[in-house]
């Protein structure tokens, strides 16, 4: 967010310096249909509780006495069928935030009967914050079956970079976008998730004109395993020209990479003294390399506070020492002067959220610099600055797999100067993010029961979050913690013990295991059938994700992370009772990708007398998987489910 | 004893306790309280009161301390103060202590952020947050704040909770006032007597009354909690009245005072207007009876009047007359309230502006006559002296249902110059039912089969709320998740839904289905467990430290009718099994009939709070239900 406030700084710098030459253009205000009283009925639409007749966005860009601003229109007319349609889009909001000033607001009712009401301007409410703020209104006059309109225009600060959705959760008869740019700037466009592109439409040399229109937009509806906001059909867009600054693209990746440099991994005396003081805090010496680093991690991450909302001090070092939290920025400087500190080479990385965004290293869209990294290239190893539960090694799992900006120092003489790149970030595989469970199981004299052993043992992202949590929760919320972990497996469990038996928090171990290891009675496993037991040996293994339902996908398979569940379960038939259908354990689900096994589920079993071994491998190794072949990960995923089903019919012999 | 002993003995104890080390004072708490992360060693609130003139005032001093025991306490750092229109806050101090060797270190906060407070439940609200952090925090660290907050009606008066998330040592609440006031100390949820409440005079004749609780445990919320107010000691200063020159004027004495006051929020409303006199000519003129006109006015108002919450200053007292709600289509409980009342009563029939306080409010108008008692606006309707409480924010509330949040409460019906406190029932179980009847055969093992799910009463009501969405897949997903039973692979082959637009009609879900893998066939033999309805087998209540709230009381019926397959005959048939409590009662029957085993469920909850001694008995009749439910009947493939 920070971030975002200096490239709007950085925008009007370079653009407000060329206005001389440029005809001053005059702010057209924007018009809607002034007597559309005339209800159109939208044929198959009409089904719908709700859709939008026509949304639309309209950039105008203008010198404004030598600043660069812009003329926003947002335009929506919506449909609403039923009562929870109107009231989703009865209440308006218009962010405040970047907006110079408000310059028009209309909105309007149209009832099935062709009455129009019309917003009363007294009652629009401003929320006022000290950086943002909003104007809010509700709609008057609305009824279900009619239609909700308004419009709005912002005079905003002139915008480099922006992204603009037409895609939402219900259809969109016809969606439109354009941008009016004076003649010397050029922008360019990208629209994703969708086969239309932005046209250049001006005839005249007195302006850029751009336009986008994109008729009957289906519904997209999240999905499990999806990136629902990544997969919306948006358009992004960016200033790549501007001809009276030269003939040269602007806004690289380069220039960003530069700009990022200097905010980020340059120091003045006072923050290197606080980076210094914070290193020796830790005891490490400047000769400790990544076991120093580690170490000064595991101080900061255990004693400091990240704070989303603090203001810029948040970015100085010196301030997040004696205060003890701070921003995004600040903790990434703080560690970049750490990193130096211990002699080691870095390159600082820039990405974002993959399920909001895929980072596109074709197009120089500064809007997917949202998150900081720092990439080790000696260890190979990546750092996240503000996930405060995470350790070097662990990040994000929002980050893996999206691309991002590395911006690398280099020595050049006795400068150092960032040298930019673009490269994908890797995804950690199944071994390194586990769920392991080992189960012992036997039962009460009178078969009431069933008497549980389990020990629980995570890897990678649990362990790390169950780690930090252990060493911040009060000592109630532990225990209940700790019991989630039991009462997954068995929600009737009577927990008669449960201990950590693994959980070493180190600065260097904090990537080892957490293991959990209880006993407990649980009634829930089991059925009567007059003398017949049945064992619900499928819920065992706790429930499992499904996609029973997911019949027609819209989305690509989007994992969270590669993940591994290795279990053995160890079954005690009581004496007297024998197994009826065993055979029922065993069940094989597998996707391969040449001769790598990337998603399975593998259930079999042994038999020793009256002990029956289960042994079931599951895992998924690889984040995405395309749409095309979506059936065959959804039978993975539902083995597992299937499984629960499992039961053994025991029966006295 | 002397008082000025008194004082000055006081005074030492705070120098003996300044005078200790840091660390000895960390030592001290951590040994005290070693279970905990922080402790609140003061929250106190000390009002003055005083009359100005003519008028009222009422200020107050605010002061927190905290100590931080945990290893890394920043993640407490975070701080919030709320204000209002009725509430203004100033003169915020501020500090860290850090601890040093012999002293603590004093941080002043520099830094603190004044936004708006956004409400998911109200669209506007005038209610500020001014948030902050506490610089530096270690173990050992404390942390002061304080703020001096301003009424700007002495019969708005905040209430004040002596427990909080964290344990306190002294919460304290108090009040100074003018000796010509009269004001009321009233203590709410204190079965324990914690609250210690004492009178006293000043040395310059002011009266005063002191609340205050020593060791205070913290609270610990959980899921489904009645409100903090209705679980925590409180306190509550009410002014009387009050004498000036001779004169003495009533303020808050009794529940007429409030009335009074009320009544002039709603003086200027029932003016004529001739769009409310066309709509009810239009809503009424076929209509026979009063009945019939209170039911076509209310239904209308709910389905076209859409609810948009006001926090806004006094407008959050005073409603929008009738003919202005109806030109915009919105409102908030108070304009609901007097377009309704608006339109009976243009229609002839007996209506009242009626204020009442939700569930989440623990106190009447005769514990207290004072706006603490009430949060909310209906209208009142009494036909041939029985009363109608036409609650129109809850949308598909049918006529006679009242909205589950006032259930059980009292409320204030406003008749002129006059007042009548009414109380609204409790809806029973029996009219809450989801029934739930489904006819099977299994085959290649799979179930299929169909149903009949009707949803009656606030069953209906809460159910619409799922069924009516902006998208078809959300209703479809409801559907599948309100029918699912057997396992997670029960499907829905299609459905259909009637009666949900219809408020005086049941809604109807009829299905067909199919479960795959839900019985077992092992050799000769085919079990199946005909309970199909899992749902609240395992609601044992654990680690819980605060009672629970049902929304409403209702009862699930479920009704599984099997087909045995040809050729096959019934070996064993599951035991009945029953029992009823005060607040949960089961049966489950089952019968062979031909060709068919039937097997019906019912169940009933019976609580709209549980408390906490009653979680025993809860979980041993929910244990008893849960092995009732897992039985199965086994079937005889005797021909194969």
């Amino acid at each position: 967010m920070i971030f975002k406030a200096y490239k709007l700084f950085f925008c009007g710098l370079l653009l407000s310096m060329s206005f001389h030459s440029i005809a001053q253009a005059r702010y057209q205000p924007y018009e809607w249909e002034s007597e559309r009283r005339t209800l159109i009925e939208h044929g198959e639409f009409e089904s719908q509780p709700l859709y939008a007749i026509y949304q639309g966005v309209h950039y105008q860009y203008q010198y404004d006495y030598g600043d660069f601003v812009c003329y926003k229109t947002t335009h929506k007319i919506f449909k609403v069928n039923n009562e929870e349609a109107l009231q989703s889009t009865n209440r308006i909001y218009i962010p405040l935030r970047t907006t110079i000033e408000l310059k028009a607001v209309k909105a309007r009712a149209i009832t099935k009967d062709g009455k129009v009401t019309n917003l009363d301007q007294n009652n629009i409410k401003e929320l006022e914050d000290e950086e943002s703020g909003m104007k809010i209104f509700a709609i008057e006059g609305a009824e279900v079956g009619g239609e909700i309109e308004f419009y709005y225009t912002q005079k905003i600060v002139g915008n480099t970079f922006g992204v603009e959705y037409f895609q939402d959760d219900y259809p969109i008869l016809k969606a439109e976008f354009s941008v009016a740019t004076p003649e010397n700037l050029e922008y360019e466009f990208k629209v994703r998730n969708d086969e239309r592109s932005v046209v250049q439409t001006d005839t005249t040399d007195k302006e850029n004109r751009y336009h986008f229109i994109a008729e009957n937009v289906p519904a997209l509806y999240e999905e499990s395993f999806s990136a629902y906001h990544a997969s919306l059909k948006r358009i992004d867009f960016k200033l790549a020209y501007n001809s009276v600054a030269g003939k040269k693209r602007i806004n690289t990746w380069g220039d960003a990479g530069k700009r990022v440099y200097d905010q980020v991994c340059l120091r003045d005396k006072s923050d290197q003294k606080a980076v210094v003081s914070i290193a020796k805090q830790t005891r490490q010496t400047a000769d400790s390399g990544l076991s120093g680093l580690k170490a000064a991690e595991h101080f900061i991450k255990t004693n400091y506070y990240y704070d989303k909302q603090v203001n810029s001090d948040g970015d100085r070092v010196d301030f997040i020492k004696s205060n003890k939290f701070g921003s995004a920025r600040g903790y990434t400087r703080l560690y970049v002067g750490l990193i130096e500190y211990f002699g080691l080479n870095y390159e600082l990385v820039l990405s974002c959220d993959r399920f909001k965004m895929r980072f596109d290293p074709d197009f120089d869209n500064w809007n997917y610099l949202d998150d900081y990294l720092i990439y080790l290239p000696k260890f190979d190893l990546y750092l996240a600055p503000t996930a405060f539960s995470f350790r070097i090694g662990t990040i994000p799992s929002d980050m893996i797999t999206n691309y991002g900006l590395f911006i690398k120092p280099e020595q050049i003489q006795d400068f150092n100067y960032p040298v930019s790149r673009t490269d994908q970030i890797p995804e950690p595989t199944y071994k390194d993010n586990f769920d392991n469970l080992y189960i012992d199981v036997s039962f009460s004299d009178e078969l009431e029961n069933t008497l549980v052993h389990v020990r629980r043992s995570y890897l990678g992202y649990s362990a790390q979050y169950y780690k930090a949590s252990m060493m911040v929760l009060e000592d109630d919320r532990k225990k209940e913690m700790l019991d989630e972990t039991v009462k997954f497996l068995a929600l009737d469990a009577e927990i008669d013990k449960i201990n950590v038996i693994e959980s070493d928090m180190s600065a260097q171990n904090w990537d080892k295991p957490f293991t959990v290891e209880s006993d407990f009675r649980a009634k829930g496993y089991l059925q009567r059938a007059g003398n017949t037991v049945l064992l619900k040996v499928g819920q065992l293994i706790g429930p499992q994700s499904e996609m029973y339902q997911e019949t027609t996908r819209q989305t690509e398979v989007v994992n969270a992370y590669n993940r591994g569940y290795y279990r053995e379960i160890t079954i005690k038939i009581p004496e007297g009772y024998k197994v009826e259908n065993p055979e029922s354990i065993n069940l094989l689900e597998e996707v391969k990708s040449g001769d790598r096994s990337i998603y399975l589920f593998d259930a079999s079993h042994s038999i020793d007398g009256q002990v029956i071994k289960i042994k079931i491998d599951e895992w998924y190794d690889q984040v995405h998987y395309p749409l095309a072949d979506f059936e065959a990960f959804r039978k993975v995923v539902n083995a597992a489910a299937d499984w629960n089903k499992v039961t053994l019919v025991l029966k006295e012999i | 004893m002397n008082k000025g002993v008194f004082l000055g003995f006081l005074w030492l104890a705070g120098l003996a306790t300044y005078a200790q080390k840091p660390d000895e004072v960390l030592l001290s708490y951590t040994s005290k309280y070693p279970l905990n992360n922080a402790v609140q060693l003061v929250k106190s609130e000390v009002i003055d009161l005083s009359i100005q003139g003519d008028s009222l005032v009422a200020n107050s001093d605010v002061y927190e301390e905290i100590i931080y025991l945990s290893d890394n306490p920043s993640g407490y750092s975070r701080e919030r103060i709320y204000s209002s229109g009725f509430t203004r806050v100033d003169n915020i101090e501020a500090y860290s202590l850090i601890p040093g060797k012999r002293k603590y270190d004093q941080l002043k906060v520099e830094n603190m952020k004044d936004s708006y407070e956004m409400e998911s439940f109200v669209f506007y609200d005038d209610g500020r947050e001014i948030t902050f952090n506490y610089p530096s925090l270690v173990k050992g660290s404390k942390s002061t704040l304080k703020y001096k907050r301003h009424y700007l009606d002495t019969r708005i008066i905040n209430m004040f909770f002596f427990q909080s998330y964290l344990p306190i040592e002294r919460a304290e609440y108090k009040i100074v006032y003018d000796p010509q006031i009269e004001v009321a100390a009233e203590i709410f949820n204190d079965p324990k007597g914690l609250v210690e409440v004492k009178r006293a005079t000043t040395k310059d004749g002011r009266k005063e009354i002191s609340c205050v609780v020593h060791n205070a445990p913290k609270i610990k919320l959980d899921h489904n909690s009645p409100s903090y107010q209705s679980i925590v000691p409180t306190a509550h200063f009410r002014v009387n009245s009050y004498q000036v020159k001779g004169k003495n004027n009533k303020v808050l004495s009794d529940v007429g005072d409030l009335h009074g006051w009320y009544s002039t929020f709603i003086a200027g409303l029932n003016q004529p207007d001739t769009t409310i006199t066309q709509l009810v000519e239009k809503l009424v003129n076929d209509k026979d009876t009063d009945l019939d006109k209170l039911k076509s006015i209310y239904y209308w108002v709910q389905e076209n009047i859409r609810y948009i919450a006001f926090e806004d200053g006094m407008r959050g007292f005073i409603p929008h007359a009738g003919g202005y709600v109806l030109e915009k289509r919105y409102g908030d409980c108070k304009d609901m309230s007097s377009i309704l009342v608006d339109l009976l009563r243009a229609a002839g029939l007996s209506a009242y502006h009626t204020w009442i306080g939700t569930r989440d409010i623990p106190y009447g108008y005769r514990d207290t006559p004072t706006p603490i008692v009430d949060n909310h606006m209906i209208a009142t309707c009494s036909i041939d002296d029985k009363w109608y409480f036409l609650d129109a924010t809850g949308s598909y509330t049918p006529l006679g249902l009242p909205t589950s949040m006032i259930q059980g409460k009292e409320c204030l019906v406003s008749k002129g110059e006059s007042y009548e406190l009414v109380s609204v029932p409790v809806i029973p179980a029996s009219e809450n039912v989801m029934r739930d009847s489904v006819s099977f055969r299994i085959e290649n093992g799979k179930v299929t089969g169909s149903g009949e799910v009707k949803l009656t009463g606030y069953a209906k009501v809460f159910n619409n709320y799922r069924l009516i969405k902006s998208s078809k897949k959300e209703v479809d997903d409801y559907v599948h998740r309100l029918l699912g039973k057997g396992s997670n692979k029960f499907l829905v082959d299609n459905y259909k839904l009637t009666g949900t637009k219809d408020l005086d009609v049941p809604t109807f879900i009829s299905y067909d289905f199919n479960i795959k893998d839900y019985y077992n066939e092992v050799g000769d033999k085919i079990y199946v467990n005909l309970i199909l309805d899992q749902s609240i087998l395992d609601d044992l209540i654990e680690n819980r430290e605060v009672p629970i709230e049902n929304e409403y009381l209702y009862t699930n019926e479920s009704i599984s009718v099997l087909q045995i397959p040809d050729g096959s005959t019934l070996e064993y048939l599951p035991d009945d099994e029953g029992e009823e409590t005060e607040f949960f009662t089961y049966s489950i029957k089952y019968a062979q009939d031909g060709n068919n085993v039937i097997a019906t469920k019912t169940f009933t909850v019976n609580y709209l709070t549980l408390g906490v001694d009653q979680f025993d008995e809860w979980n041993k009749v929910i244990k008893k239900y849960s092995k009732a439910c897992r039985n199965a009947l086994v079937l005889n493939k005797t021909n194969n």
